[in-house]
């Protein structure tokens, strides 16, 4: 059902007011969390392990596990833990095929053994180009209320017109900047350019099925966006990567109703929420609840670099560089972070090195 | 034992004077010679006496009566004056029991001023021998002529009580003589008058509005008939109480009183429809006139689609539901119109913040022909206009609502009308999405008294419901479109077989035809347009329904009701493998069915009865059993419905759903009836419940019944009531204590919910209480408050969340329905000042003050969750009406004969 626009009506017509809601549920489910994508990509595969607590509480990562991967039923790879919970197989150590049928087969040390459907490595749809523009998005505050803040949309163009009717994408972006360090800062007036990964950014899902509309031509598909704020992020270079993955139906599926249970409103006009089964599932238990997806998606990668002149184009950049990005980049919240100088091997989390498509 | 004289005439009949001798002469021979003389004559019964030889008497100019009296005395005998010059001369014993009432042998009567009595019924010339004469009538409003149901109708010192019935019409057998009628109603100023009665014939009476009394809260009728009738769990809600009620935005709510009833509650703050004794909201059938609406609401719920000016009375069947209503499985909510203003031109109307009316009704031909037409309409976009949110100021919203009718009589006996109902919903936000619904009825009605106690009635009608949702937004802007046709005739005779017998027999048939879904490109003309044709059907049904006494202590109710249905084509029928689950991977073929063709067929019975046993005057028992069968189902898998939900015949693949409900009351009137009581439990038995598969695609869906699958329900509670209904202040306060439980066994994994345990349904709050008041203060200030608590509805929430790909967040949710959100709770009151408000003013009106409310709760009207950049995921309530919202209303009326 359509749901969504009849919370907006409730809104519109009546005095309506948002409260922070004690959450004091007693109820406790410890799920095996499975977060794995089988790409084409000259990038390392991952497969992720975790599981719930409670409400609230981050999932706790899943060691020793021992994952394989096959390939058209045959054993491909095995998967190596890089950071605890953390499962990887370097990119040049797999080699995909298109149109092979992919599944995992997850063995915990407890015992318990999973495995996911196979599904079908798609061949890639390539978007044709990616465009950013500054506009405005609804965000909730934690005070309850809602209110407008400045964004930059990405969004693609894809050709359609030589694809089957059948045809299911997601999008997964990427958000990367550079900054350059003070001069003052070093006693040698040595400048260093950082590079970081905007991986704090809570993102929306985005997916798309051509089953129904059976149209020829994506223009413009929003596939995300990240507040402007703070601009310090403009005043160098800038890049957007999209992936545009082609998946299987069942996946649009999961990811569809995924979606739908976690945006919405909670009101009588929405579809009761439930437990969304994703491809993996306990050999021995089938009943058991197992979150998650084994994602086997054919990609693509599509990016635009961003300097300041775009952004001004569209909205207004201060004009001077702040300091305060030091303060942001270590987390420092709506507060003036007054550490002074700050050094790319200050940053550990967002850093990365320079990328080879920069 | 000296003789009586029980005087029976208009003042001077016995002011005849005679002169007679009585020597060596009978009686009689007097009698002969004063009837020769003087043109009077006698009647006697009894010749053996009156050959007695009379006393030696010479008589000179003196009174008829007098001469009689020292006549007879010693003989026995009495007499009586039927009319001038004529005497009825019987036995005493035999005048007080064969023709004359207990009341009638007192000695005030004689005294009674004779030309006071404004009711006589038959003549002399017609005397009923028996003693006993029979009355008809018909209870009407004396200033609209409409009939009014309900009405106790009572002789001083005569056992019996009857009430009118829906057209007003009563009968009523009573001794001859002079007695006093006692005309009773909770609404109209009560009667008491002497009637004259000497056979059988015919009392229409008209009775005023009791704007003076002391006002009188929500369920109507009288208390001791509530108490003794047979069936079981009806409430009467009458309009004018209903008015009384505070209001949202000054808005008479009709449906908003019914949630005030014990056992009738809804799913939130606002949501169309409303759950009767744990029942489904589409297991209510709502008529209007015999129309059933499929969405009795405006605005999502904020607003009643009916308009209170219109009104006649509004009855809801939750206990007992008599055989002449089906289809529905919880209750029947039946709203019947008022019959236009035969006698005099009148204008009603109200100015409110939101939205106003207009109403106008009077006779086209003085006692034959009337009509009325009213109609409800918003300006709520100005409001829109004060947001500063652009998006705001761009939306619009509105709706209207349209009431006409028309009627003849074409004779006392038999009269025809035709009514019409049309309203439209339109919203439209920020150019990104927009959403409308209308609906249409039409209803020719002809009822014919046949006989004396022989009703026929009888209606066609034609229905057209449609709704549309527009996506503006969308890649291709598209709009899906569906609907609901359907034509419906009723047939129905009701026989008054006795004083304390009605029998209702009849049919009724309706054909469904609902429009396909249609999905299509608002203006992109190379985008395919999209047709999912829907499933059509007959439904037809038999009944005779009996309500009837034994004793003074048992009155009873029995209905049968034979349904019929089919599922017809056009039609493609999925046909999938034996055994297996309903999916895509299990379909073997589609068959085609022709136009009419029968593709799928149901029939059953529904026995129904209900029995009230009187254990004293104020005290009563009752127990009712229903079977009840629908075969038409609201397809929603949310909680509450939406303006685009479909509606699901029965077909190959959805069977009807069943009920079988069964309840036991304990009833209490105290202090002469000030003070009613009452505890009912029930116990409802659900079987074939549409419940939907996990993210189950409703729309648009061409083999929607691989996402349907039957389930099991059951629902149990116990109401409690306690009514004042008479002095000042009234008020009730009513609280259910329930539960409505659903089971999902499940043949396949995807169609078991919570490992095939009961569950909570959607609308399961156990605690339910109502408190309402009204006191008038002055004879033109009323002041009222109502009370609501509730229990929060059940819901499905989140337990944990987890991360997927690079920055997603998205929920685990807890088993179906195992949390609740926050209880529920409301204050409102109003204050309403009248103006000529007595019944003799041509022009009335009232200005009400009201806050809905008052001390600004902020109830959940949802609860979700979201989760910002580097904060944990928080849980939020929003409440659409957590401020004190007041309003003021003027209402007015003018009339003119």
């Amino acid at each position: 059902m359509r749901q969504t626009p009849y919370l907006v009506i409730m809104i519109v017509l009546l005095t309506g007011c948002l409260q922070e809601l004690p959450f004091n549920t007693t109820l406790v489910e410890q799920n095996l969390v499975v977060d794995a994508l089988i790409h084409n990509l000259n990038e390392n595969l991952v497969v992720k392990l975790s599981r719930t607590l409670a409400y609230g509480v981050p999932p706790q990562p899943v060691s020793a596990a021992k994952i394989t991967l096959y390939e058209d039923n045959v054993v491909k790879n095995l998967f190596l833990e890089t950071v605890e919970g953390r499962y990887e197989i370097a990119a040049g150590d797999f080699e995909s095929k298109l149109g092979a049928a992919y599944y995992l087969k997850i063995e915990l040390n407890n015992g318990g053994t999973y495995q996911s459907d196979p599904e079908i490595l798609l061949s890639p749809l390539k978007a044709d180009s990616l465009d950013w523009k500054a506009g405005l998005k609804n965000e909730i505050s934690r005070d309850g209320n809602i209110r407008k803040v400045i964004v930059g949309i990405i969004s693609v163009h894809t050709d359609l017109a030589n694809s089957s009717k059948d045809l299911f994408l997601k999008w997964d972006w990427r958000s990367d900047f550079q900054f350059t360090t003070m001069p003052d800062c070093t006693p040698f007036k040595t400048t260093t350019t950082c590079y970081f990964n905007n991986s704090r950014i809570s993102k929306e899902l985005k997916i798309y099925s051509n089953k129904d509309e059976g149209q020829q031509r994506l223009n413009g598909v929003e596939v995300g966006y990240e507040s402007i704020e703070p601009e310090y992020q403009y005043y160098e270079i800038h890049y957007y990567s999209v992936v545009q993955q082609r998946i299987s139906e069942k996946a649009y599926e999961y990811f569809k109703n995924l979606r739908n249970v976690s945006e919405q409103n909670g009101t009588i006009f929405d579809p009761i929420p439930a437990y969304v089964q994703g491809n993996i599932y306990n050999v021995k238990n089938k009943n058991e609840r197992v979150l998650g997806y084994v994602l086997v998606a054919g990609s693509d990668i599509i990016r635009k670099k961003i300097n300041a002149a775009d952004v001004k184009a569209q909205y207004p950049l201060s004009s001077t560089k702040d300091l305060d990005l030091c303060g942001w980049l270590k987390g420092a919240v709506g507060a003036i972070y007054f550490g002074g100088c700050c050094y790319c091997y200050e940053f550990d989390e967002p850093v990365i090195l320079k990328p080879d498509w920069w | 034992m000296g003789y009586q004289h029980f005087l029976f005439g208009q003042a001077g009949t016995l002011k005849i004077r005679v002169s007679v001798q009585t020597n060596n002469k009978t009686i009689t021979q007097v009698l002969a010679e004063i009837s020769k003389n003087y043109r009077v004559k006698f009647y006697n019964q009894d010749t053996q006496q009156l050959n007695r030889v009379c006393l030696p008497w010479t008589f000179t100019n003196e009174l008829v009566a007098d001469v009689l009296s020292k006549l007879l005395k010693e003989s026995g005998l009495s007499f009586l004056e039927y009319e001038p010059y004529l005497y009825i001369i019987s036995g005493t014993d035999k005048l007080n029991t064969e023709l004359f009432s207990e009341y009638f042998k007192k000695k005030s009567a004689i005294e009674t001023n004779m030309d006071d009595i404004p009711i006589v019924v038959g003549s002399l010339a017609t005397i009923q021998r028996s003693g006993v004469a029979h009355i008809t009538g018909r209870v009407t409003d004396g200033v609209t002529d409409t009939s009014i149901r309900g009405v106790v109708i009572k002789i001083s010192g005569v056992d019996t009580i009857v009430y009118s019935d829906q057209g007003g019409v009563f009968e009523i057998h009573v001794p001859i003589g002079i007695h006093t009628l006692m005309v009773e109603s909770d609404l109209y100023q009560n009667v008491q008058l002497p009637i004259k009665v000497y056979s059988d014939g015919i009392v229409d009476i008209k009775l005023f509005e009791n704007s003076l009394s002391l006002p009188e809260l929500v369920v109507g009728g009288s208390a001791q008939r509530r108490l003794a009738q047979a069936q079981a769990g009806v409430a009467e809600l009458s309009i004018k109480e209903i008015k009384r009620l505070p209001s949202l935005m000054g808005e008479t709510d009709v449906l908003k009183a019914l949630l005030t009833l014990p056992g009738v509650s809804n799913t939130g703050e606002v949501g169309s429809g409303y759950n009767v004794r744990g029942g489904n909201i589409d297991q209510n059938l709502i008529l209007q006139e015999g129309a059933f609406h499929l969405n009795p609401s405006h605005v999502l719920g904020l607003f009643s689609a009916f308009n209170p000016d219109a009104i006649k009375s509004v009855t809801l069947y939750k206990g007992y539901i008599p055989a002449q209503y089906g289809g529905r499985t919880s209750s029947v909510l039946d709203i019947k119109l008022k019959d236009p203003n035969f006698e005099q031109w009148s204008v009603f109307g109200g100015v409110g913040p939101i939205s106003s009316k207009i109403f106008i009704e009077g006779p086209l031909k003085k006692n034959r022909t009337s009509l009325f037409v009213g109609s409800r309409f918003t300006y709520s976009d100005w409001v829109l206009k004060l947001v500063r949110d652009p998006n705001l100021k761009s939306s619009r919203a509105g709706f209207y609502d349209f009431n006409f009718k028309i009627a003849h009589r074409f004779n006392s006996k038999s009269s025809i009308q035709f009514s019409s109902y049309a309203s439209k919903d339109d919203f439209n936000y920020a150019k990104e999405f927009g959403y409308g619904w209308q609906t249409q009825s039409h209803v020719l009605s002809y009822t014919n008294q046949l006989k004396p106690n022989l009703l026929l009635t009888a209606n066609v009608l034609y229905s057209d419901s449609r709704n549309d949702f527009e996506d503006q937004t969308a890649i291709v802007r598209n709009v899906l479109e569906n609907g609901l046709v359907y034509y419906k005739t009723k047939w129905n005779l009701s026989w008054q077989a006795s004083e304390k017998q009605t029998v209702n027999i009849g049919l009724d048939g309706i054909r469904y035809l609902p429009e396909p879904q249609n999905f299509r490109a608002t203006f992109e003309q190379n985008i395919t347009e999209e047709k999912i044709e829907q499933s059509r059907g007959d439904e037809a049904a038999i009944y005779i329904n009996d309500e009837f006494s034994i004793g003074k202590k048992f009155n009873l109710a029995i209905g049968f009701r034979f349904n019929m249905y089919r599922n017809i084509g056009a039609e493609q029928v999925n046909q999938y493998l034996p055994g297996m689950a309903r999916t895509k991977e299990n379909l073997i073929q589609t068959v085609t069915y022709a136009k009419g063709e029968t593709i799928k067929s149901y029939q059953g019975a529904e026995p129904r009865l209900s029995v009230a046993y009187v254990l004293t005057s104020n005290k009563s028992i009752k127990l009712a059993y229903n079977r009840l069968t629908q075969f038409i189902h609201l397809v929603s898998n949310t909680a509450a419905a939406t303006p685009v939900d479909l509606w699901q015949l029965s077909n190959t693949h959805v069977q009807p759903q069943l009920a079988d409900n069964l309840s036991l009351g304990y009833f209490n009137n105290l202090n002469n009836n000030e003070w009613e009581t009452s505890l009912e439990v029930y116990f409802k038995q659900l079987d074939r419940l549409l419940e939907y598969k996990d993210f189950a695609k409703l729309l648009r869906n061409p083999s929607i019944e691989t996402e349907l699958f039957p389930v099991k329900g059951k629902s149990y509670g116990a109401e409690f009531s306690i009514k004042r209904s008479k002095n000042n202040p009234t008020g009730y306060i009513s609280y259910t204590w329930s539960r409505s439980l659903r089971k999902s066994p499940g043949l396949f994994p995807d169609e078991i919910i919570n490992n095939g345990n009961w569950y909570a349904s959607n609308f399961d709050k156990p605690h339910n209480l109502n408190v309402v008041f009204d006191v008038q203060i002055r004879k033109t200030m009323f002041l009222s408050a109502n009370f609501v608590y509730a229990s929060g509805r059940p819901q499905t929430a989140p337990i944990a969340d987890f991360y997927l790909g690079d920055g997603g967040v998205f929920l685990n949710y807890s088993q179906r329905n195992s949390l609740r959100i926050p209880d529920y709770h409301r204050l409102d009151v109003s204050f309403t000042v009248t103006r000529g408000a007595i019944r003799t003013s041509k022009n009335k009106g009232s200005l009400t003050l009201a806050v809905y409310n008052l001390y600004a709760r902020k109830n959940a009207f949802s609860v979700f969750y979201r989760r910002t950049p580097n904060h944990p995921l928080v849980g939020y309530k929003l409440a659409v009406l957590g401020a004190a919202l007041p309003s003021l209303t003027y209402n007015f009326q003018f009339s003119r004969k």
